[in-house]
């Protein structure tokens, strides 16, 4: 199986209101996710890049096309799917410890022991190591974030579906969570798709930008990355490639 | 608010109940006569005599047991109808008119029936206790759940949560200050309801000393026993609070007594 994820001909139709009107908010949208790959989607706001990853998360249902998953068709939130939200302070529950957090998804259905093992290795991937005990609103906002990352990392997921994760994060806490993402990606084989609405970020990141105009949206290029897959801060974004992608993609934002 | 906030147990809110114990001794004393009104000191004699009595204790230990078994029934079967009400939109539909009009309705009023049904006894005595208690808890629970954000339930749902895990792990902590502002408001008003069932009706506790003693002429006695429904529901009160400091820490009781106030 090449793709893990396959959507076709996917068209989105949201009631405004009253039940009979109805906007239209994904159109004609084709997208393919292969094993191992960052996929970042970048658009103005308001285009309909929330909407994509929602249906691609189960979490909104779409109105016409194919949704495939694993080869089946996505209705509700599929297993090995991993949803990380933009607004982490409502995604955590503040009454959990970091730990008791972590371990919310995987508590139930591993041992205790095998619980308590993966919740130790997602604090170590995300660098929460030492605030097991913290509660939520005792961390910093990278750090709430960082820990709804080890929570979505916990259920060892093929995919994770992250909406524009780094949006709140100062700029020194983002370009550490970026090189952090990008050695996940070679640590586990794990797939990305990647929301957001900079630029750079989606260049620096990203395997393949797709760029979405809209409403409703609809990708209207989908660019592959050529870059070296040794990312570093100052040096990758310094290449004239870099530039050169950056300067291609804002054109196609834009229109013109 | 912040002075009802300060007021509960401090040293000038106690200081404040024996100036006032001070000017109703001197008023009785000196200033007007009302043969059945008697001084605090005279009540505080009458209640030193009734402490040595056996009666005087299993009356109290009658109306607590009373109140706290009707407020038991009543906080599981308010959590319970809340939470019913608060997560499924069809059982709301078909039971917020019918709790809309039985939510006014005084629980005394149910004291004749109660009689009717089950006789001078501690079955009437509950039924009293449980309907009004039952209120505050399934509203509060409901409003608790109501006001859970939906950002939460897609959190849930993409974390792919059971049905059981969802509303034990996330629905109910995240609804628990509210469902603990209804089980208080419930645990003073199960108090209050036990003793008027006492009065009308159940033969036995406080209330039914109340109206005793006063039918007995000694209305030092009965003071003695208005008192001690006081210092029944400071002691519970504080024991609640007590409880409620453990289950929820970092949130200090008096912002729960500021929420009591509100409602």
């Amino acid at each position: 199986m090449k793709f893990i994820y396959q959507i076709e001909n996917l068209f989105l139709e949201l009631p405004i209101g009253n039940p009979e009107e109805k906007r239209s908010i994904l159109k004609n949208i084709h997208l393919t996710i292969e094993a191992g790959k960052i996929y970042t989607i970048v658009g103005a706001s308001g285009c309909g890049k929330t909407s994509l990853l929602r249906v691609m998360g189960g979490l909104t249902q779409k109105s016409s096309g194919k949704v495939l998953y694993q080869n089946k068709e996505v209705s509700s939130p599929p297993e090995g799917v991993a949803f990380v939200f933009q607004d982490y302070a409502n995604a955590l529950l503040p009454w959990r410890t970091v730990e008791k957090n972590i371990s919310l998804p995987i508590e139930d259905s591993l041992s205790a022991l095998e619980c308590s093992a993966r919740v130790k290795e997602a604090i170590a991937q995300v660098h929460l190591t030492g605030r097991e005990n913290d509660y939520p609103w005792q961390l910093s906002g990278g750090m709430q974030q960082r820990l709804q990352i080890a929570r979505a990392l916990a259920t060892k997921p093929n995919v994770l579906l992250m909406d524009e994760p780094f949006a709140a994060l100062d700029a020194m806490t983002k370009a550490s969570m970026q090189d952090e993402l990008l050695k996940l990606r070679d640590q586990t084989n794990i797939s990305i798709v990647f929301i957001t609405h900079d630029i750079e970020e989606a260049i620096y990141i990203g395997d393949q930008v797709s760029i979405m105009r809209g409403p409703p949206g609809e990708i209207f290029e989908a660019i592959d990355i050529s870059l070296s897959p040794n990312r570093d801060q100052l040096t990758t974004r310094g290449l004239p490639e870099f530039l050169q992608y950056r300067k291609l993609i804002h054109e196609s934002i834009k229109g013109h | 608010m912040t002075f009802v906030k300060n007021s509960s147990l401090s040293f000038r809110g106690i200081a404040g109940v024996f100036l006032f114990l001070f000017f109703w001794e001197i008023l009785i004393r000196f200033l007007i006569q009302f043969d059945n009104l008697p001084a605090p000191s005279a009540i505080l004699f009458s209640w030193f005599d009734l402490l040595t009595l056996k009666q005087y204790w299993e009356e109290i230990a009658h109306t607590l047991f009373a109140a706290m078994l009707g407020w038991t029934v009543a906080s599981f079967a308010g959590i319970f109808l809340g939470l019913l009400l608060g997560l499924s939109k069809t059982f709301y539909k078909y039971t917020s008119t019918s709790i809309e009009v039985m939510r006014p309705w005084p629980g005394v009023a149910f004291a004749p029936i109660g009689l009717l049904l089950f006789g001078f006894s501690l079955k009437m005595e509950l039924l009293v206790i449980i309907l009004p208690a039952l209120w505050p808890v399934l509203v509060n629970t409901m409003g608790g759940i109501v006001n859970i954000p939906k950002s939460l339930y897609e959190v849930v749902a993409s974390l792919r949560l059971t049905n059981f895990a969802k509303i034990y792990k996330v629905f109910i902590p995240s609804a628990k200050a509210s469902i603990l502002v209804g089980l208080r408001i419930s645990l003073s008003l199960s108090i209050i309801m036990a003793v008027v069932a006492e009065m009308i009706g159940s033969p036995n506790g406080i209330g039914y000393a109340i109206i005793r003693e006063q039918q007995a002429m000694k209305p030092t006695n009965m003071f003695a026993y208005i008192f001690t429904i006081a210092l029944i529901n400071v002691f519970i009160n504080y024991l609640l609070s007590k409880i409620v400091d453990r289950l929820s820490p970092g949130k200090p009781t008096s912002r729960l007594n500021q929420k009591v106030l509100v409602q």
